[in-house]
């Protein structure tokens, strides 16, 4: 606490101002109480974590995606990214992360969907695919979700180029599959001139 | 005996490797001791050695190497005592023993044969030992059980008697003391490049921390403005609580003028709050910027210290060179020293690891080929013992690596057959090379096969092969041949693989890094001449076209190329099979030293790119390969690029014929001189000092002779005197080139008889060549 906050006679002050001291101290027990309950463990659901999925949601092109989350390292909010010549469009560059040399993949353009606009400073979701890291692009990183297994159905649009997807949920998400994904000859690049 | 387990056994390989290298190391520095040195202790220390192998070995179950070091420590300790002296034959033994447990730490199985060999020329020479050599058949020594052979008896010979091949080399200090006492833990690469990447993150979060304190003034700021309207309505307040003290008021007010009283004191209250609390924040701000510089320092040495973890003295590759030598003399008859100088020099142990080969080879190679059998060299007035000095030196970045021999040199008129013969130079091109373009033939691949190469040094690698591995390195090789006197190999690499000193470059809106070592020249147009080839612009330097590109053209990168004014810059690059292209840059930003970091996995070649670094803000950039960014710019022109050789050809006949000698004690001057005229079609030799010089004068006539003035020995006005002085050379010009630029130089310059006196500048040869052909004319 600075000196200046000791300095001031708070029981004056609180007389003058008539404050009720108890309720002040309601207040702190309140808080304290809610601290402990964030702080304790979620409650083990056996059956709830065989049933769902839990994934981070994120947004890319109006279109919202799911990672599940036993791929995901951590998130950077505001990368500074230093693009890649010379190799295909889908790498944006790359990024330092804790010293590590780290590419960016936007699935976006993997896919070869159209983008239309971007946002000024995307957000990246560092996931581990297979043996190596990469961090994929997002608009938005919007939630951790719990996605029932039961709501999640294989893509029906296969031929589009929506390839490495496990499936779409009963709202829309499109649920990545990291590990096909992290075989796919196209991200490995070997350009000997 | 129990199979141990893998984990035991990769264990028990790292320590014999341990052992090995301490006992061949100390077993050298035992027989080149003289015979008054007093070596008890080292024999105490290697028999200790040989005892712990034996045990290492028992532990493991592996007998043989058990059996052999239990003889060699039987061996020692009999030395120990005096009963047997370290003759050449002894030590042969020795090492024969230390041969074979190698062979079986390298996971190859020796044949019994060889095993009973060697550990009867061992029992040979302890003498049988209790039970286990009882086998009278095994007890058959393969080489006769030496007669001690009379290495030390003092008085005997005038010359004191060595060993065959080999005199003292190691200094004292690396043989008395082996290095096994000091505290260690084994790290992996892997974890150190790990620290690093820590370390520059340590640098992020100070970063951080800075804009952590721009907050804090920024919150400042907030408060200066909330003094700004206190002191507005300070008045008012003030009035209010006047008028509020007055009872009558007061009273006219009811309940409420009580609270409004209340509320009034904690307005004043509240008012020296803001301002004591804005005192502190002063302080803070002081303190954080305080803490921040000492972070930052902090961070500098971290990064430094870790870097230099990785680095190890030169002395750690040695032993096994002087082994070799000893051995190759040995076989050939021949007597040679290998002196070492610079041994404690410390390079990154990737390089060092990759430096062993290629200077094996080179010592191979100078014990072979270099040095003259001892009645050669008698009969030359040398002494017999020849000498091959290794020498280490630090030049800041890089690691200058030399190994000179007094041997007989490289006959250039051999070395020309033998080009012709293999058909690497064509009879008529034999003509226009000089001895040194030669001379470096021997580097080229297929120079060397087996028909003139000896059992020893023809080990499936010629010097091809070393200068593959240099190049590797990022490094230079050239050999310095003076016939009949001795051949010197230069090897230059850099400190470190991943500290790489780089050009950083303004390329639109990114950054990118090029390598120094790749750079020849930074120039702007106003450098060159302009000129279109089928509408592709080319720029003409020094009488040599090359293709004039934007990087980010060849990056592919979407930025229009700059307008070319005259101050655009230009950097001239060239690849290592030294092709040349000019390229366009937006701006050039800084030079600096970056650790070169690999892409991620995915990423395992990607065209013009080498790697990444981390630069102090955190950011990631691009290094650039060079010798792509050379064969793109090229490539994209199709055979255009090549087109535009003839404009040389006007020019090319008269200078030709022009001799010039460059000498300069600086290997980069003297380069980038030699290059610089050789590029204007002069043909150039270059000699590293006065005395050099001179020799090279009696060679041949010069047309231009232009010098250093700061070199040892003979500096450049001395050289200017002799030369002027001469009859023979006096009408030659003579350029001195100089960085002192005073008056008083100047006269001095030419009072000593040079004809052109010229201030180095950075990357300014126009002058140079403006002078030189001023000269000439």
């Amino acid at each position: 606490m600075l000196p200046a906050m000791s300095m001031m006679k708070w029981e004056e002050v609180w007389r003058s101002l008539d404050w009720d001291r108890d309720s002040y101290h309601n207040v702190e027990e309140t808080l304290d109480q809610r601290a402990d309950k964030y702080a304790r463990p979620p409650e083990q659901d056996s059956q709830n974590d065989q049933d769902t999925l839990k994934a981070l949601v994120f947004e890319r092109g109006q279109e919202r995606y799911a990672i599940p989350a036993q791929h995901v390292l951590r998130g950077v909010a505001e990368p500074r990214i230093t693009p890649l010549p010379c190799v295909p469009d889908y790498y944006r560059g790359v990024i330092n992360v804790r010293g590590r040399i780290i590419s960016v993949l936007d699935l976006r353009r993997f896919w070869r969907i159209p983008v239309r606009g971007e946002v000024e400073t995307p957000r990246l979701i560092v996931v581990r695919a297979g043996a190596h890291e990469l961090a994929i692009q997002a608009d938005d990183v919007l939630e951790l979700a719990r996605i029932p297994l039961s709501e999640i159905v294989p893509p029906v649009t296969a031929g589009i180029g929506l390839e490495h997807v496990q499936g779409i949920s009963s709202d829309g998400l499109v649920v990545v599959d990291v590990e096909s994904l992290s075989r796919d000859q196209r991200l490995f690049i070997h350009d000997e001139l | 005996m129990t199979t141990p387990p893998d984990e035991l056994l990769d264990i028990f390989w790292v320590e014999a490797s341990e052992y090995l290298e301490a006992l061949n190391r100390i077993l050298l520095a035992l027989e080149v001791a003289g015979p008054d040195d007093n070596m008890t202790d080292t024999l105490r220390e290697v028999s200790r050695i040989a005892h712990s192998l034996k045990g290492a070995a028992r532990a493991v179950g592996q007998s043989i190497i058990e059996r052999l070091a239990h003889r060699m420590e039987d061996v020692f300790d009999l030395t120990l005592g005096g009963t047997l002296k370290l003759s050449p034959a002894v030590c042969d033994a020795l090492y024969d023993s230390l041969d074979v447990i190698q062979m079986i730490a390298g996971g190859v199985e020796p044949d019994p044969d060889t095993v009973e060999a060697v550990l009867g020329q061992l029992n040979g020479l302890a003498g049988p030992r209790e039970a286990e050599s009882a086998s009278p058949g095994q007890a058959v020594a393969i080489r006769p059980a030496a007669p001690p052979a009379p290495a030390y008896e003092p008085g005997e010979a005038l010359e004191p008697v060595r060993p065959a091949g080999v005199t003292p080399a190691a200094p004292p200090a690396a043989v008395t003391a082996p290095r096994v006492a000091e505290d260690t833990v084994r790290v992996s690469l892997s974890k150190l490049d790990q620290l690093m990447g820590q370390a520059s993150e340590l640098l992020i979060a100070r970063m951080h921390s800075d804009q952590r304190r721009q907050d804090l003034q920024a919150l400042m700021q907030e408060y200066r403005r909330w003094q700004r309207l206190w002191r507005q309505v300070r008045s008012a307040y003030i009035r209010t609580t006047r008028r509020l003290k007055d009872t009558r008021e007061i009273s006219g007010l009811g309940e409420g003028g009580a609270d409004l009283i209340s509320l009034l004191d904690f307005l004043d209250a509240t008012q020296h709050y803001m301002s004591q609390a804005n005192r502190e924040f002063v302080e803070l701000n002081r303190l954080l910027a305080q803490d921040n510089l000492h972070l930052t320092t902090l961070v500098d040495e971290l990064q430094a210290d870790i870097a230099s973890v990785r680095m190890l003295p030169f002395e750690t590759i040695l032993g096994g060179f002087q082994r070799m030598v000893r051995d190759l003399a040995r076989e050939t008859g021949k007597d040679v020293a290998l002196v070492v100088e610079g041994a404690d020099v410390e390079l990154d142990k990737h390089v060092l690891e990759m430096l062993k080969d290629p200077l094996m080879h080179i010592l191979r190679n100078s014990v072979d080929h270099g040095i003259e059998p001892p009645d050669r060299r008698v009969a030359a007035g040398k002494i017999a013992t020849g000498t091959i000095t290794l020498s280490v030196a630090s030049r800041g970045n890089d690691i200058h690596v030399s190994v000179a021999d007094d041997g007989d040199g490289i006959n250039a008129e051999l070395v020309r057959r033998r080009a012709v013969k293999v058909g690497l130079i064509g009879e008529l091109d034999v003509d226009t090379l000089s001895n040194d373009e030669i001379t470096s033939l021997i580097f080229e691949p297929g120079f060397s096969t087996t028909d003139q190469i000896t059992a020893v040094s023809g080990r499936g690698v010629g010097l091809d092969v070393v200068r593959q591995r240099v190049e590797a390195l990022r490094g230079r090789l050239w050999v310095d041949n003076r016939p009949g006197l001795g051949a010197a190999f230069h090897l230059i690499v850099p400190v470190s693989l991943t500290r790489i000193r780089c050009l950083l470059a303004r390329v639109g809106q990114e950054r990118y890094a090029i390598p120094l070592t790749t750079v020849t020249r930074i120039i702007n147009i106003q450098g060159g001449e302009v000129f279109n080839v089928e509408d592709r612009p080319m720029i003409r330097l020094d009488n040599r076209p090359m293709p004039l590109v934007y990087l980010g053209e060849v990056l592919e990168r979407p930025f229009p190329a700059p307008a070319l004014t005259a101050n655009t810059p230009i950097l001239i690059l060239h690849s290592t099979e030294q092709r040349h292209v000019a390229f366009v840059i937006d701006e050039l930003l800084s030079e600096q030293e970056l650790v070169l970091k690999k892409l991620g996995d995915e990423l395992d070649r990607v065209r013009n790119v080498a790697g990444s670094a981390i630069l102090g803000t955190g950011d990631v950039i691009i290094v650039l390969h060079t010798s792509d960014l050379i064969k793109s710019a090229r490539r994209a022109r199709g055979v255009i690029a090549e087109a535009p050789q003839l404009p040389v050809e006007d020019e090319t006949p008269l200078n030709r014929s022009r001799w010039i000698l460059v000498v300069d004690d600086s290997l980069t001057t003297r380069t980038l001189e030699k290059n610089i005229l050789e590029a204007a079609g002069y043909r150039v030799r270059t000699a590293t000092d006065g005395d050099e010089a001179l020799r090279t004068l009696l060679d041949q006539p010069f047309d231009v002779i232009v010098a250093d003035v700061e070199m040892p020995h003979m500096n450049g006005f001395e050289l200017a005197q002799r030369v002027k002085g001469d009859a023979r050379w006096k009408d030659t010009p003579f350029v001195l080139v100089t960085s002192l630029d005073s008056p008083s130089d100047r006269e001095r310059g030419l009072r000593a008889g040079a004809d052109a006196y010229l201030v180095k500048t950075r990357f300014d040869q126009d002058e140079l060549l403006q002078v030189v052909e001023q000269m000439i004319t």
